[in-house]
């Protein structure tokens, strides 16, 4: 996007223009190779290679990892038309993941919950931000107000569809184009194309259709391209079905989907046709299919990095912990340099236990030049708790310096939680309060000030707290718990009662809230 | 004893660390929390955006013509 309006660089005297052009392509330097392509064009408008060089270059551009993109749009979480059973059970479904430790699940009082009631995971990709609906049995509206809301609470970020963010992004290829592109209008109007003369040549099309499915995001009219261009090749070319698959699977047609990706996999085994058949899977709610399908894919490409990641996301999403770490390390074992695994073993390290080892990961995150707020933050707190308190301050203030806004609330909350462990309450005092001047809706802050409010004895300002995440945040159980701690303590058993209930529902082994509820039941059995 | 051998007193510990003792209920603070990590594509598309929303601002909002 960068690339667009940028000056054609000087071709030196006697070397071809086109072959410079070439030269930047292969260098990724796709602004330079527009602006060559463009010029090339000018002068002799049906140069088809300067045509394909410039498609390929303005599609590389924008281009995005799609099989990345998994998010759930609103109307796909709410009018699942694909669900099989209403209640599944337990680790069939990614609506109702494994709970408990069986399963080597996570225990809620070390690792904190996301909303959709997983634990909170050390990599963020374009579909672990939004919770799927409909998870905790939490019906009605309840689920309608999870299914609108984004990932993080407050930010009301869903796509209505799953298109929806591409959507947004071929209105910004669209924006770009009309501000900068040649001429003021896109490069190729789509639909007034005569498709059916571009399906003939097969290199061409190829490029046309990229740039329709990437550039422009128009799965309508890539849908079209690909049809045509199936049966200009009498329905042999895997190419042209996997793409046909990637069509369908972006209109929500998934059993269509599913029949042109097995059909591409049995002419030709590939990787992409294999995780794009698995995410099929995925959004039809069926995990162990997405897992067979990896699995026979990961016999057929035993060295594939993504084959195994893809196992371990959907092990996650399960919330088969113990299954989903043994894969990364297999996925490390293969490249060791993958940044995801070794987030997710790190998240995993910390909250089992062992800062320390945590610490070598992100150490080796930092090392594979990864620089973030995230991770200097991360960095920080494995140093505060493996002992080595002279890099921790530093470290957060990296990340305070790398942070913009949606981020410096979760490192002042961080700062905050140093703070008060190293017995400084006054620190951790201001450092919540800043957490929730810069994000409102910061959860966790507001339940650790109000356990610092009653600290301080203001037993009103505490309860105001409790109360408000109760509001924002339903899946939490430590402010219902400190809620119904402070109820009891105040003599008002009922409320105490009914707050102690829910800190249950939110995590149902919570040991301390049982014993409140006991103490309560004995109190209520004498009235 | 008859027999004068030592005799072992037992001993209940009422305290300490042999002796399980249920605390009092305390209040609990929620847990420190580690980022996730961006991956390449969200942060790609987070840019892209964002560019969006430059080009936005940049765009003139009515249809007239410039004087």
């Amino acid at each position: 996007m960068a690339a667009m309006g940028e000056a054609a660089p000087e071709v030196p005297p006697g070397v071809d223009p086109l072959y410079v052009a070439i030269v930047r392509f292969n260098r990724r330097d796709y602004g330079a190779t527009i602006a060559l392509c463009t010029q090339l064009l000018d002068a002799q408008p049906y140069d088809q290679a300067a045509w394909f060089l410039k498609t390929r270059a303005l599609t590389m551009a924008v281009w995005i990892d799609d099989v990345e993109v998994d998010e759930e749009g609103v109307a796909d979480a709410l009018l699942d038309d694909n669900a099989t059973a209403s209640m599944p059970r337990p680790g069939t479904s990614l609506a109702r993941p494994m709970t408990g430790a069986a399963a080597g699940g996570v225990n809620a009082s070390v690792r904190p919950m996301s909303a959709s009631g997983r634990p909170t995971t050390g990599f963020a990709r374009p579909g672990t931000q939004s919770a799927r609906p409909g998870t905790q049995s939490r019906g009605g509206t309840a689920g309608l107000a999870a299914a609108m809301g984004g990932g993080r609470l407050g930010t009301a970020s869903r796509p209505m569809t799953s298109f929806g963010r591409l959507v947004r992004l071929g209105t910004a290829s669209l924006a770009a184009a009309a501000s900068g592109g040649a001429g003021g209008g896109p490069f190729i109007a789509v639909d007034r194309l005569d498709l059916r003369k571009y399906a003939e040549r097969p290199t061409l099309a190829r490029a046309l259709f990229d740039y329709i499915l990437y550039h422009d995001h128009n799965p309508k009219k890539a849908l079209e391209l690909a049809a045509l261009a199936t049966v200009a090749t009498d329905f042999g070319e895997w190419w042209w079905k996997e793409r046909l698959g990637k069509c369908y699977f972006q209109l929500g047609l998934l059993r269509d989907a599913e029949k042109q990706l097995r059909s591409s996999l049995a002419a030709q085994p590939t990787v992409l046709a294999t995780l794009e058949l698995a995410r099929v899977y995925l959004r039809l709610d069926q995990p162990n299919a997405a897992l067979d399908v990896y699995a026979k894919g990961a016999d057929a490409f035993p060295h594939d990095v993504s084959l195994v990641v893809g196992q371990a996301r959907t092990c996650d999403a399960l919330n088969e912990g113990g299954r989903a770490v043994a894969l990364y390390k297999r996925a490390l074992a293969l490249d060791a340099t993958h940044v995801e695994s070794l987030a997710c073993l790190a998240a995993h390290h910390f909250y089992t236990d062992q800062p320390e080892l945590a610490l070598r990961f992100f150490r080796r995150l930092l090392q594979l030049g990864v620089s973030s707020t995230a991770l200097w933050n991360n960095l920080a707190l494995s140093c505060f708790y493996s002992a080595q308190y002279d890099l921790c301050l530093a470290a957060f203030e990296r990340a305070l310096a790398l942070a913009d806004d949606g981020e410096a609330g979760d490192v002042w909350y961080n700062v905050g939680q140093v703070a008060i462990g190293i017995g400084d309450l006054g620190l951790a005092y201001q450092a919540f309060k800043v957490a929730i001047s810069v994000d409102t809706n910061h959860v966790e802050s507001y339940a650790n000030l109000g356990v610092l409010e009653l600290r301080k004895g203001n037993l009103d300002a505490a309860r105001a707290n409790f109360q408000t995440v109760h509001e924002m945040a339903p899946h939490m159980f430590e402010p219902f718990f400190n809620g119904a701690l402070l109820a009891f303590k105040l003599g008002d058993f009922q409320e105490a009662h009914d707050l102690a209930s829910k800190a249950i529902g939110a995590f149902p082994e919570h040991h301390d809230s049982h014993e409140l509820l006991r103490q309560l039941r004995q109190l209520f059995a004498h009235l | 004893m008859a027999d004068g051998r030592p005799v072992i007193q037992e001993v209940l510990p009422k305290a300490g660390l042999v002796y399980s003792e249920k605390g009092n209920l305390s209040e609990v603070l929620c847990k420190p929390k580690i980022m996730p990590i961006k991956s390449v594509t969200l942060e790609k598309i987070e840019q892209m955006e964002a560019n969006l929303v430059k080009i936005f601002a940049q765009a003139p909002r009515t249809a007239m013509p410039d004087m």
